[in-house]
């Protein structure tokens, strides 16, 4: 079934139209829910809540591409779910993945605590732009969809060591661009 | 800079990101320094293949609008590197469609390597269509260039475009054999289609690839079939003047071994 044909099924109130959406986009949106909460049945949760996020988004809204538009939804509510749970084990992939972000902007300089999200969200999607494809494409594999290392060298041709490295002298770049646009003091 | 504040901006990041990043995209990526030699060899076979498995799919590569589909490469959780085929009856399970792999060619060329890869075909908004496992076979021969064959499954796709015809049409104990001699021309990530380009692209069998450090043009022949619900493809990424002939004598030793 075609996206247009499950967001039709949306649009009248179908209830074939999660079943579609999940059988055509499930992987995806559980694999972004896994990586970012480690756990089966919280993932689960955020899958099923992910669902619910769209039947009561479409319509009005008539996304494109779908599948965008799902995982958003989905690792937004992971995100609000993986932080709230403070006494969480740390044991998700996403773990990692902040704490390589963290270490590297942390070190040498802080964030003006007056910074909102939207704002560091502003420049980072700034700063993108500067990034060839390549390293959009492992930045946002890894720090967005939390994907583990080995999985994105297999979806870029790469090696686990080679997108290390670069990953590296990307979260570099980032902190100049931050410092330069005066997000880091 | 709180992990919750980082984690909150990368929920903002632009849709067009998260939207390019769905599965990798060799045709507009740049090479990675370290690697680059072996990269580009990966990549123009990457592309190559691409381009061949978007032939085999006959009209059901162009959607309806007839604007051609993509295949590409995505994430599949069984994927992995053979060095032998003691294997194969693991990889048939895996891929879910029989697997003809000889273990040597009668003109010389032996069994180098086989993987089983995540690949997808993808609509026009980039949605995945239709996954699969394809599996990639590397064969080699004494001073000659490494031969490529893949195997995928016959996708049962929506169509209505019109695909292109192949260079020319074999057939081997009653199997249909398309030949394909493209040219390919690789070029940096910032060059700009020339008139030439436009109008070699719409004669067919000619494509640009993307990422390349310098200009370059090159050769790809390719011989592909279907049989028992299986695509065949064999390539040759350095076509010499024998290269046709060649892959179709292999094609009709891989037709009489899977049929």
């Amino acid at each position: 079934m075609t996206d247009t044909e499950i967001i039709d099924l949306f649009f009248e109130r179908s209830e074939q139209a999660i079943e579609e959406l999940a059988k055509k986009h499930g992987s995806a949106v559980t694999a972004v829910a896994r990586n970012i909460l480690g756990n089966e049945q919280d993932a689960e949760e955020c899958v099923n809540d992910t669902w619910l996020g769209v039947w009561n988004a479409v319509p009005p809204h008539r996304p494109s591409p779908l599948r965008t538009f799902v995982c958003k939804i989905a690792r937004n509510l992971a995100t609000m779910k993986y932080h709230a749970n403070t006494a969480q084990k740390r044991n998700s992939r996403y773990d990692a993945a902040l704490d390589e972000l963290e270490a590297i902007l942390s070190d040498g300089g802080s964030v003006e605590a007056a910074y909102e999200a939207k704002e560091l969200a502003a420049a980072i999607n700034g700063f993108m732009a500067t990034l060839s494809y390549a390293d959009r494409f492992l930045f946002t594999r890894r720090y967005w969809y939390g994907d583990p290392l080995p999985d994105i060298a297999r979806m870029a041709d790469s090696t686990a060591n080679s997108v290390t490295v670069r990953l590296f002298r990307i979260r570099k770049k980032l902190k100049r661009y931050l410092e330069k646009e005066g997000f880091l003091v | 800079m709180t992990q919750e504040s980082l984690s909150l901006a990368l929920n903002e990041l632009a849709e067009r990101h998260i939207r390019d990043t769905l599965v990798f995209s060799p045709g507009s990526a740049q090479a990675f320094p370290e690697r680059i030699s072996h990269m580009k060899k990966k990549r123009i076979l990457t592309f190559a293949l691409a381009a061949a498995l978007i032939l085999l799919l006959g009209a059901a590569a162009y959607a309806l609008s007839g604007i051609p589909r993509s295949v590409g490469t995505y994430s599949m959780p069984q994927t992995a590197e053979y060095t032998s085929l003691s294997e194969l009856s693991r990889v048939e399970k895996t891929v879910g469609y029989p697997v003809t792999v000889p273990e040597r060619f009668s003109n010389g060329y032996a069994f180098a390597g086989l993987s089983v890869n995540g690949q997808a075909v993808f609509g026009e908004d980039l949605e995945v269509l239709k996954e699969y496992y394809g599996v990639h076979v590397n064969y080699s021969r004494n001073g000659a260039p490494e031969l490529y064959l893949d195997l995928s499954p016959v996708l049962d796709l929506e169509g209505g475009g019109k695909a292109p015809a192949p260079s020319e049409q074999r057939t081997v104990d009653g199997v249909t054999v398309n030949l394909n001699r493209d040219q390919y021309k690789l070029v940096p990530e910032n060059y700009e289609k020339t008139a030439d380009d436009l109008a070699r692209e719409a004669a067919g069998h000619f494509y640009i690839s993307f990422g390349s450090d310098k200009i370059e043009e090159r050769e790809i022949v390719s011989a592909a079939f279907t049989l028992e619900g299986v695509n065949y493809l064999l390539m040759d990424m350095a076509a010499g003047a024998g290269s046709l002939e060649t892959l179709t004598e292999m094609a009709a030793e891989l037709i009489r071994a899977a049929g």
